[in-house]
């Protein structure tokens, strides 16, 4: 498959190219996109929450935001078999079937959805509850994680992003 | 090509051979063995170490974090061999890059560690591992890694099998020396003994056997065969002294036999001897008076009657001297003499006599030859003239009529032969049978013997007569052509063995030999002979050549008669009673001697014809010689060369 390996290998030479370009221009905003996309191959769904070959939903809670505008290139790619959709202003029980709900309201309360990662820019987020907080240091994008919540909600959080993040609680 | 070297040394080379070869090969069959495994276990274990590497970047090169990286890759540094950690993000920007020291200046390519089949070779080695996420590549991780100890570890292995190797060549030596001791003793103790059994022929002594293996058995069967050995020896010795008693007592024996067969010998010599005498003396007797009676008047049918007697008598006195010949021939007393003549007076005297029997047949005899050939040569001049005698008197036999020659040539490219030949033309001799007619009792024909008479031997005795004398004899025949006889003889010049003691006859003298020679003034002759028919034939004839006879009955009488009177010549008889002619002719030698006498003329007069007989004569102080028994001519012809001589 020739022309699918040279697309795949441009798509690659282009994502890697955006990310370093968001970089080069201390675009935080792509940065984060960028980590979101990297964070979902680090967390593992059960079957029964991710069937195989389904896709995996990425879901907003608020209306379009530059974080959302800035992830959308991403929709379509696969993670782990999984294709990437991207849907944002997502509210109500609709948001119980995302895999990934970034922004959700805070505190966010128990009970929570079972195999929905909770992922928020706010401050002290992972405090109130959230799975995972992302925030902007020294030019470059960090994290805390609420392993403790990520459980209750049934998710298998990889080691080594574990070993990457600032802190876990 | 031998060694020389000692069994020792090369059993000790051949085992230093041996462990140098065999650790040769060990030494690099471990060598190389152990650094494909050392580098096999390098390539592993850095494998398993940027596993593990690639697996703890991979969320710091997911993430961007170039920190967490470089925290992570000095972990790696607890391995000793590594010397430099180096990651690149997708992009190929080095993230993180840690150095143990400084480092040199040589960077070997990087090397794919999953690729196995490279060699590590040199001081250092970049091993390079792609990281990933998701199948994506996300990094590059690179080591380089010391190959220092690696070698410093195969050095330090090859020096320990080295020196195993040593020692190994140090232990196969002592156990060679100690081989050597279980090897070459025993051979040793083989060569040694057998040594001392070659040069002193001691076989009792015996190998020492100190083991049961292959050498302990080798010496077992020499130590057999040397029993064996032993014995035969000790059985040889025995033989040997066994048969040298038998060679004594055989050669005593062969002695006695050989005393017996000479004494039997000795005895037929004297027979033959005797025979020859006693036939011939009354054969003479009658030879002579035949003669006499032929002289007196007779009517004609009394002189034909006697002329058969005459001839009758000189083919049985033929016949006898044939076989007579022929038996010495058988018995290899055949002897010749080797005196000085003059070869054409001999021929002369040969043809002369026959030439009347020719006439009678109304043939020629022809003589072809060199006028003047060599005159004086050596040889036995009586042999040649039987010979001849036999050749032409077989001629006349078997001629009717035409010639019979004599021819004679000195063969010019062999000095000293000669070619004689008889040719007649008679009835001749077939082809076929020309081969055989040299053998004994062969005559050409079965029924020539009937019509010619004659033994069959006289061509035999001719044949070995002519072998005797160096030559050769053949024939060239045709049948109802003639037949030429050819013979060679050697009468090589050169000194007489003996002094001359042919009787030589003037052929003049023998022209006529029924007249007999007159003279007025006659010789006086003492006959010593004790046969009365001899004494009278010899007093008979000599008082007929005008001479005056004195008869002796032995030699003690001849003696007394010689001693008494002086005789001109002496006609000594050889065997005779009472005393002999030898004794007799010594006696008148030593009386004449004290006497202060000239010598008589003393003439031997015997049947023995023998070389060794005349010498005997010669010795006894006789004269001449005159074989018995003799004819009127050759008594004449000794009388009147005496008569010549100047009496």
């Amino acid at each position: 498959m020739p022309i699918l390996a040279h697309f795949r290998l441009l798509l690659i030479v282009l994502i890697i190219c955006t990310v370093r370009t968001a970089l080069a221009q201390n675009n935080e905003v792509e940065l984060k996109a960028a980590f979101i996309f990297t964070l979902t191959r680090y967390v593992e769904w059960s079957v029964e929450r991710l069937p195989e070959g389904g896709p995996l939903q990425v879901c907003f809670s608020g209306s379009a935001s530059s974080l959302s505008n800035a992830i959308l290139p991403l929709a379509g790619r696969a993670v782990r078999g999984h294709s990437l959709e991207i849907s944002t202003g997502v509210t109500g029980a609709a948001q119980k079937a995302c895999h990934v709900l970034v922004n959700p309201p805070l505190p966010v309360k128990p009970p929570a959805v079972p195999g929905q990662l909770t992922l928020s820019e706010h401050a002290g987020a992972a405090n109130d509850g959230c799975h995972i907080e992302l925030f902007f240091d020294k030019n470059r994008v960090s994290f805390d994680v609420n392993l403790t919540a990520a459980r209750d909600a049934g998710l298998q959080l990889s080691a080594q992003l574990l070993k990457v993040a600032r802190q876990v609680r | 090509m031998t060694n020389s070297a000692s069994l020792e040394t090369r059993l000790i080379r051949f085992a230093m051979a041996v462990v140098c070869s065999a650790s040769v090969i060990i030494v690099i069959f471990v060598l190389v063995s152990e650094f494909i495994r050392v580098q096999t276990y390098l390539k592993h274990d850095v494998e398993v170490v940027m596993d593990i590497a690639t697996e703890a970047l991979q969320p710091y090169l997911a993430f961007h974090d170039a920190d967490g990286a470089k925290t992570q890759i000095k972990g790696l540094f607890k391995r000793p061999d590594v010397l430099q950690a180096r990651v690149y993000d997708a992009s190929g920007v080095e993230i993180a890059n840690r150095s143990r020291t400084e480092l040199a200046t040589f960077w070997p390519p990087a090397v794919d560690v999953r690729s196995g089949s490279n060699l590590l070779l040199g001081r250092s080695v970049n091993f390079s591992r792609t990281i990933q996420m998701d199948r994506e590549d996300i990094g590059t991780l690179e080591l380089l890694i010391d190959l220092d100890p690696l070698w410093r570890d195969l050095v330090g292995r090859t020096l320990l099998v080295l020196t195993s190797m040593l020692l190994a060549l140090v232990v196969a030596y002592f156990i060679a020396r100690h081989l050597k001791r279980q090897i070459i003793q025993p051979i040793d103790d083989i060569k040694s003994t057998a040594r001392k059994i070659t040069s002193s022929q001691q076989y009792y002594l015996r190998i020492p056997r100190n083991s049961d293996d292959e050498l302990g058995q080798l010496i077992e069967t020499l130590n057999v065969m040397l029993t064996t050995i032993e014995s035969d020896d000790r059985k040889l010795k025995a033989f040997a002294d066994q048969l040298e008693q038998q060679v004594t007592v055989r050669t005593f024996d062969l002695n006695l036999a050989l005393e017996k067969a000479e004494a039997a010998n000795r005895a037929k010599s004297d027979f033959l001897a005797n025979m020859s005498h006693e036939i011939r003396t009354p054969m003479n007797g009658i030879m002579g008076m035949t003669d006499l009676v032929l002289d007196s008047a007779l009517t004609d049918e009394q002189r034909s009657h006697l002329e058969v007697v005459k001839s009758s008598t000189r083919s049985l006195l033929g016949i006898i001297n044939d076989i007579l010949d022929f038996s010495k021939i058988e018995a290899g007393k055949l002897d010749l003499d080797r005196i000085e003549f003059d070869l054409q007076k001999m021929l002369e005297q040969t043809v002369n006599p026959l030439e009347f029997r020719a006439k009678d047949k109304g043939l020629v005899i022809i003589r072809e030859g060199q006028d003047r050939l060599t005159n004086q040569v050596i040889g036995d001049p009586n042999r040649i003239r039987q010979v001849l005698t036999n050749l032409i008197g077989n001629a006349i036999k078997f001629t009717d009529a035409g010639s019979v020659t004599l021819g004679w040539e000195a063969l010019k490219d062999v000095f000293g032969k000669f070619h004689f030949w008889v040719r007649d033309t008679g009835i001749g001799i077939a082809k076929e049978k020309q081969a055989t007619i040299f053998d004994a009792f062969v005559q050409a024909d079965n029924s020539t013997t009937r019509n010619y008479g004659g033994t069959g031997l006289g061509l035999t005795i001719s044949a070995t007569l002519v072998h005797l004398m160096g030559g050769r004899i053949w024939v060239e025949s045709d049948l109802g052509r003639g037949s030429t006889f050819h013979f060679t003889v050697d009468l090589a010049m050169g000194p007489p063995l003996i002094a001359s003691a042919e009787t030589e006859i003037d052929p003049s003298a023998r022209l006529s030999p029924i007249t007999l020679a007159g003279s007025e003034q006659g010789l006086r002759i003492l006959v010593v002979e004790d046969h009365p028919v001899n004494q009278m034939l010899a007093k008979k004839l000599i008082e007929r050549a005008g001479h005056q006879v004195t008869i002796a009955n032995n030699g003690e009488e001849g003696f007394k008669a010689a001693s008494k009177q002086v005789f001109d010549i002496v006609l000594m008889d050889m065997q005779m009673p009472v005393m002999d002619g030898l004794e007799a002719t010594r006696a008148i030698r030593s009386f004449e001697a004290a006497s202060s006498r000239s010598p008589v003329h003393i003439v031997a007069m015997t049947a023995n014809v023998l070389p060794a007989d005349r010498q005997a004569c010669a010795d006894a102080g006789m004269n001449d010689f005159i074989a018995k028994p003799f004819k009127a001519d050759e008594l004449r012809a000794v009388l009147d060369a005496r008569r010549s001589s100047g009496i």
